[in-house]
């Protein structure tokens, strides 16, 4: 991975925190929030678009989570801001969601190798499953940044409710991204002008095709199962299928063990994986 | 002839020779660890004095481990009243004397893991860097020992301090005498101006005799070559739900394996909310939690978990980090109560058994 100028402070002892301050929190959906934050220490946080931090309530204890905002943005050169978009799944993200703006909380960080951009440089298909959009929207925006290439985004959710970012889909169509949307289930009489049932179902809808570009996929494995599985079919080499995994992490630096699969780190071999690399794994049901 | 104090000197003592190393460490303010016989166990504690050394083989009933990887340890301190974080990394004087070849092998294994990659942990660090290794060399073998089928023993060439092997005694009235050689600049101060016999060519050859003895009675046996892929293709091998459906999950056998390095990081509050500890504790592949995330788990079976223990060793570590995370001490069979056994399930994958 990219060792960012904050690794190098740390220096000495990685397993240390730093404190974050939140600037802003943002409900996304029932049970997911984005946090706007800022290094207490003023300093600009680096990181690439799929890495993730450990963030810690202390007390309480640590949670793997990947880093949601674009890490080039306006907000981020100018004022060294950054975001954590988080669902409610266990302690630490329920105590992070008794947060309030200008509360703080501790994080170490950035782990992990994140998306290939630099490899991708023909058209992109990014495909995401649920709170699986997030450690994607990065990767999405640093993408409309390059204004070159065709961008074609399948986002599934369970229902138009657990979508998250909404408001952003218009500005990410208007710099060029093509976006479909589908969710499993859409309650009787809501609008919902797109599709209904498993993300795989949009594949069809797809236009760039195997041979001209990459495909980025985070979701929960299953999701990632089927997908990877359709792409395989429609004729996508396992070389340019990318999936993002997630394995129980205690240290994010190949210490805990926790994370291991085969011979490889989720933490730092990962969590990106080409799909080439990962299909023959022990302990990868892809 | 009396000792110059240079690495790479050889000289042969007697055992009262431990007795003035040992003392050398004390000086030197180190801890001392040994394997003492304790109600039939050897185990390793600080020495009182060089005579509680047991010479028996087996390198005791617990690995060494916990001298440089403790079971439980806090990295830092969270002072609530004024929000401020403490981590004292203190380095710490200790040095094992009596460490048997596959036991440093694992000790190297360990410094891999937590100083080879990208971000060295600095709280084995402060245990590692200065630990005075005196090796005993095996020159007999335990029922449960298999070495020399991991390549870790029964003689060790490198990383020591100082290197002792038994040489037997030599007449009725000679006490025993051991072959001592001098690894580096401080396992020569240990020995500087100690009385000795200038070492012969027959002792070299008695060592060389007494190794290959030893690696030749060797009861439990694994061939090792391409052993990794052979586990890879062996992993739907229908040993495996036979042994899976023996295991207990209790963790045994990880919780005395010299490798195991697995952890947690918890948070730890004291009673009056003024400090929280965070800690690290040695967790185990076996548990069911240890690959649970939310809305699933990845090694839901038991077999899952044991297989996962067994490969990483024999296959996984190999591609991590090029060695066997096995070393053949054997404390993991012994330890097991439903007798599964690791070299036993090797053999059969590979079809040797």
């Amino acid at each position: 991975m990219v060792k960012s100028e904050e690794d190098l402070r740390r220096g000495a002892n990685p397993l240390l925190l730093q404190p974050v301050e939140i600037l802003d929190v943002r409900r996304e959906t029932p049970d997911v929030q984005t946090y706007t934050l800022r290094l207490v220490d003023g300093s600009r946080f680096f990181f690439q678009p799929g890495q993730f931090n450990m963030v810690s309530v202390i007390g309480i204890g640590e949670a793997a989570i990947s880093m949601s905002s674009d890490p080039k943005g306006a907000e981020a050169l100018a004022e060294g801001v950054f975001q954590h978009t988080i669902r409610i799944v266990g302690n630490v993200t329920r105590a992070l969601a008794r947060l309030r703006t200008g509360d703080r909380f501790w994080i170490r960080g950035p782990y992990g190798n994140g998306w290939p951009l630099e490899q991708a440089t023909g058209d992109l298909v990014i495909i995401a499953g649920g709170v699986g959009l997030a450690p994607l929207r990065p990767a999405i925006y640093r993408r409309l940044a390059r204004h070159s290439g065709r961008l074609e985004i399948l986002y599934g959710a369970r229902t138009p409710g657990d979508m998250l970012f909404r408001d952003e889909f218009p500005s990410w169509q208007e710099g060029g991204a093509r976006l479909r949307l589908t969710a499993d289930k859409v309650s009787d009489g809501a609008e919902w002008p797109y599709r209904v049932g498993l993300v795989t179902a949009l594949l069809d809808e797809v236009e760039i095709a195997p041979g001209q570009g990459q495909v980025f996929i985070c979701g929960p494995e299953v999701m990632m199962k089927a997908v990877v599985r359709s792409l395989s079919k429609l004729g996508w080499p396992p070389e340019e299928i990318f999936v993002s995994l997630e394995r129980r992490m205690e240290c994010g630096q190949k210490t805990c063990g926790r994370c291991q699969i085969d011979d490889v780190y989720v933490c730092q071999d990962g969590p990106v994986f080409s799909y080439a690399a990962v299909k023959d794994l022990l302990g990868v049901d892809l | 002839m009396v000792l110059q104090g240079q690495a790479g000197e050889n000289a042969v003592v007697g055992r009262a020779a431990f007795d003035d190393i040992l003392a050398r460490l004390q000086e030197r303010g180190y801890t001392v660890y040994g394997t003492v016989n304790e109600k039939g166990a050897g185990i390793f504690r600080p020495l009182d004095g060089a005579g509680e050394l047991s010479l028996r083989c087996t390198g005791g009933t617990l690995p060494p481990k916990y001298l440089w990887y403790p079971p439980f340890e806090t990295l830092f301190t969270y002072d609530w009243p004024t929000g401020d974080l403490h981590s004292e990394i203190e380095p710490v004087k200790q040095a094992v004397f009596g460490i048997r070849p596959c036991d440093v092998h694992a000790l190297l294994a360990l410094d891999e893991v937590f100083l080879g990659g990208e971000y060295p942990d600095p709280y084995y660090r402060a245990r590692r860097e200065d630990l005075p290794l005196v090796v005993f060399n095996c020159v007999e073998s335990g029922d449960t020992c298999f070495c020399s089928a991991m390549g870790t023993g029964p003689g060790l060439d490198h990383d020591y301090d100082l290197l002792i092997t038994e040489l037997g005694q030599t007449g009725g009235d000679r006490p025993g005498r051991f072959l001592l050689e001098v690894g580096s600049g401080l396992g020569a101060e240990l020995v500087q101006d100690l009385r000795a016999e200038a070492a012969r060519e027959e002792d070299y050859q008695v060592k060389r005799r007494r190794l290959e003895e030893t690696a030749a009675n060797t009861r439990t046996t694994l061939e090792t070559e391409d052993l990794p892929r052979l586990m890879h293709e062996g992993h739907g091998h229908p040993y495996w739900q036979e042994i899976s459906a023996k295991c207990f999950g209790c963790a045994n056998c990880t919780s005395v394996c010299p490798t195991c390095y697995c952890a947690d990081i918890f948070d730890e509050t004291d009673f009056s909310l003024t400090e929280t500890r965070r800690k690290r504790r040695w967790s185990w592949c076996f548990l069911m939690e240890f690959g649970a995330v939310h809305g699933g788990n990845f090694r839901e079976q038991r077999i899952d978990r044991l297989r996962q223990f067994m490969q990483h060793k024999l296959n996984f570590s190999v591609g991590q980090y090029g060695r066997f995370h096995c070393v053949g001490c054997g404390r993991c069979i012994v330890w097991c109560p439903a007798n599964i056994d690791i070299a036993q399930t090797g053999r059969t994958i590979r079809g040797d058994a």
